[in-house]
């Protein structure tokens, strides 16, 4: 999987990413901000999400986003996580000069006002209750980072930890956040379609290149100690089924470590010939569903385990065997033909995620944040790379009380 | 901005039983998507569960692999396969990488004409189906969705019929094995190839699928008539209580004409003004002016028989009465106020920006396929979708809404936590 792009730096530190696609008449454009919710103040958290809502309130020359958009053929949207916020276009290609106007209006002339700060306040609550709390196991999440974060801020929700936290922003706080983080220096412009580099990087010059760099002060991160012994959490909800969660620390995206641990989520339950499926869902019938995945954060992230429970199945025997499993790969190689198996499933899910422009402008920039956007057309090769041996290690290694982290989440009537 | 039309009509071939094959080749992926399409949805089945059932345990046991081998089988190349089924029809899709398509077509086969059904494998279904069942139990717009459903069409209509927890201790591997013998078979069956294949695949899947060892019949697509149970109107909604429920979700709608209907395509240009699109008028509204939803938005939902429209939402609790009466204003506005010519514009242009965006990429086109044939329509129906759209004008718009949007004529559900005076 090969996706050509260059790129150059605007003089405002801007960087700007082109890939060359003739294959469709649609061009995406993809400008992601490196702000996430770990930017956040512990006591204010949900903004970035709240913030990257308010993008959309209009600007100086452009009264109404959405429908300055909606009049050239233009569609949109964003979304946020812990390390960054996505805002993305697509629009046919005559008009793709729209994308550049409305966008660089918005980085540097955003309206804001109180009656706009409390109308998306609004919304936001209703989404935040609309997704989690509102939801059977739907605050899962925000259970689950505090237990295992104790000093990193991805210890809270990207939603936030409480709803009273984004009752309390205040129209100061919106424009601060602003005037730090929505800067050309602080963002990544990536483009796929049937457009020349040089063009797009004029366009971008035309309409980015005279806004002033913010000069970003990097906080450093306060890092996440080793935890040294397991910890355990129990909570009563109204659900229907017991369910069984389990976090371990794990390394960062761009680590080695990465392609090891996915592809270990993948062995345990991708697909229904995978472990978990085959033993603990259908043989042993402990649990009606039960998956491992990796949290692919920029930082130090999670593998995580999450299954619903059978009735009358206990706690610590559905434990026990999650845990048999996992050690298993610590003590016996996998065969070589069970590892080709999850790597060639991973080649095709590769595949289907970099077809569409959005998705390889989107990959692009968020591979330049972490390192470099080079890294996308190695990722069939990075996982190629991981052998029995590192599936082995890694799985002995890190699957260890002292790095877990259990959440029992108890059925009430 | 022009769509290409042409790319919605595939070429098609006929494999030697006379399944048709629908073919979207793109030679620039090494991607390739096989898709079986069934007239075999729960509209046909005699029990609940029944023919979802079926479509999903399609390919867990064949007559020669069990369910863990097929699927090892599957991994190992690298496919995945979908299985789908709505009221109307059942899919089976193959997706995979282009180098290993002849190797996994053979497992295709299995699982496409020679499922067995074991007893062991529809027990973890019924499992897993029963854990999920009472889950989405909680989730109010599910909720909503069952209380809609059998209000519109008649608790006994095959449209209309709900799933309750008893459901699950009937089904037996009978069941599924009468209805994969009825359904799944060669008359029954429509063939949807796209991405990268070359011609070898195509003699593959005629030596695999293309001769007489699966006939059967096809369904018979005959309409039962729909028996409204709910009282009508906007007026008077049908409150279902969820205890504890921070939202209410609301759903209001009705059944409309069918999607080969000449009204279609007005009757479509109404909806997208009113909530068909991000910046439509309820979501201006009841969003993104009161703050009472992160979202709310009107959609049809083409059932082959008698498709339905709705607006559904899921609103601040306490709030729905309130934004009901916002629904109810905004469908008067419509009705007594022809649309101005720079908001038709803006709709013109979002619907094409979006159908394009919808559309692009073969995949994505070679999906289409499946409403075309339970619509009985094909690429012309979009083309003149955009002729309509572009052609009527503000009191045709309004004449329409007039005709189509009578709020009286609504079944109107509201799910939440309990209420007060009611």
């Amino acid at each position: 999987m090969k996706i050509d792009y260059r790129g150059i730096t605007l003089s405002n530190g801007l960087r700007v990413l082109v890939h060359t696609d003739p294959n469709t008449a649609l061009v995406a454009f993809n400008l992601l901000y490196k702000v996430g919710a770990k930017d956040e103040d512990p006591q204010k958290t949900g903004f970035a999400h709240l913030f990257e809502h308010l993008m959309f309130s209009g600007s100086k020359h452009v009264k109404d986003y959405d429908e300055a958009l909606d009049e050239v053929g233009g569609t949109s949207n964003a979304f946020t996580n812990n390390d960054f916020t996505d805002f993305y276009i697509s629009l046919p290609k005559e008009v793709v000069e729209t994308a550049f106007f409305v966008e660089s209006d918005r980085m540097q002339n955003l309206t804001l006002s109180q009656k706009k700060l409390d109308v998306q306040k609004g919304v936001v609550i209703e989404e935040f209750k609309e997704r989690c709390l509102n939801q059977p196991y739907g605050d899962t999440d925000m259970l689950l980072r505090p237990l295992s974060y104790r000093t990193h801020p991805y210890a809270w929700s990207t939603i936030g930890k409480e709803i009273a936290h984004i009752e309390a922003v205040t129209l100061q706080d919106v424009k601060n956040f602003y005037n730090t983080f929505y800067m050309p220096d602080n963002a990544i412009l990536s483009v796929s379609g049937p457009v020349e580099p040089e063009e797009m990087f004029a366009l971008a010059e035309k309409w980015f290149g005279n806004i002033a760099r913010g000069g970003r002060t990097q906080r450093p991160l306060p890092a996440e100690p080793v935890q040294r012994e397991a910890r355990r959490q129990t909570v009563e909800r109204k659900v229907p089924s017991n369910a069984f969660y389990r976090t371990y620390h794990m390394g960062p995206r761009m680590s080695h470590d990465f392609y090891v641990f996915d592809l270990l989520s993948d062995l345990l339950s991708n697909g229904d010939s995978s472990r978990f499926y085959t033993r603990l869902v259908k043989d042993r019938k402990l649990f009606s569903s039960l998956n491992a995945y990796v949290s692919g954060d920029m930082e130090p992230g999670l593998f995580l385990i999450s299954g619903i429970m059978e009735d009358g199945v206990d706690f610590g025997t559905a434990e026990q065997a999650v845990e048999e499993e996992l050690a298993r790969l610590g003590e016996e190689t996998v065969s070589e033909k069970e590892l080709q198996k999850v790597k060639n499933k991973l080649e095709t899910s590769l595949l289907f995620s970099n077809m569409k422009g959005l998705d390889k402008a989107m990959n692009l920039g968020y591979f330049e944040m972490m390192k470099s956007a080079d890294v996308l057309s190695h990722e069939v090769e990075a996982y190629g790379a991981v052998t029995v041996d590192d599936i082995r290690r890694a799985a002995r290694e890190t699957f260890v009380p002292a790095n877990s982290n259990t959440l029992y989440y108890k059925a009430i009537k | 901005m022009k769509f290409d039309y042409g790319k919605l009509s595939p070429r098609i071939e006929k494999l030697d039983n006379g399944i048709p094959v629908y073919l979207f080749p793109d030679s620039t992926l090494d991607l390739v998507r096989l898709e079986f399409i069934f007239d075999a949805g729960s509209y046909f089945q005699q029990k609940p569960l029944q023919a979802g059932a079926c479509c999903t345990l399609t390919g867990a046991g064949t007559e020669r692999y069990s369910a863990d081998r097929l699927s090892e089988e599957m991994d190992f190349y690298g496919a995945y396969m979908e299985r789908y089924s709505d009221r109307d029809q059942a899919c089976v899709t193959f997706y995979g990488l282009s180098r290993y398509f002849s190797d996994i077509l053979p497992f295709c086969e299995e699982a496409v004409k020679h499922s067995v059904f074991p007893q062991s494998e529809l027990d973890t279904y019924l499992r897993k189906q029963h854990s999920k069942f009472l889950v989405n139990l909680q989730k109010v717009a599910h909720v909503a969705r069952r209380a809609f459903y059998p209000a519109v069409f008649g608790k006994t209509h095959p449209y209309g019929v709900v799933l309750e927890e008893e459901d699950f201790g009937r089904l037996t591997r009978d069941d599924l094995q009468a209805f994969y013998r009825r359904f799944y078979n060669s008359e029954n069956c429509r063939i949807v190839l796209a991405g990268s294949y070359k011609k070898e695949h195509l003699q593959m899947l005629n030596r695999l699928f293309g001769a007489e060892d699966w006939k059967g019949e096809k369904a018979v697509l005959q309409a039962t008539a729909p028996v409204r149970e709910a009282p009508a109107g906007m007026a008077s909604p049908l409150h279902v209580t969820q205890q504890g429920s921070l939202q209410e979700a609301l759903m209001t709608g009705m059944r409309i004409m069918p999607v080969s209907d000449p009204d279609f395509a007005p009757f479509k240009v109404v909806d997208y003004i009113l909530g068909g699109y991000f910046g439509s008028r309820l979501m201006r509204n009841i969003r993104e002016d009161k703050g009472y939803t992160y979202g709310i938005s009107s959609f049809v939902l083409p059932l082959r028989f008698s498709p339905v429209w709705m607006i559904s939402s899921e609103v601040k609790g306490g709030c729905a009465d309130k934004v009901l009466k916002e629904i109810e204003k905004e469908i008067r506005k419509l009705r007594k106020k022809e649309v101005d010519m720079h908001e038709l514009e803006l709709v013109r242009h979002a619907y094409m920006g979006e159908f394009m965006q919808d559309l692009d990429g073969i995949f994505d086109i070679a999906e289409r396929m499946k409403f075309f044939l339970s619509a009985g329509v094909d690429a012309d129906f979009y083309r003149k979708q955009e002729e309509v759209l572009f052609s009527m004008t503000p009191a045709q718009i309004k004449a329409y809404a007039e005709r189509f949007l009578n709020v009286e004529n609504f079944t109107t559900v509201i799910v939440g936590g309990e209420r007060e005076n009611v």
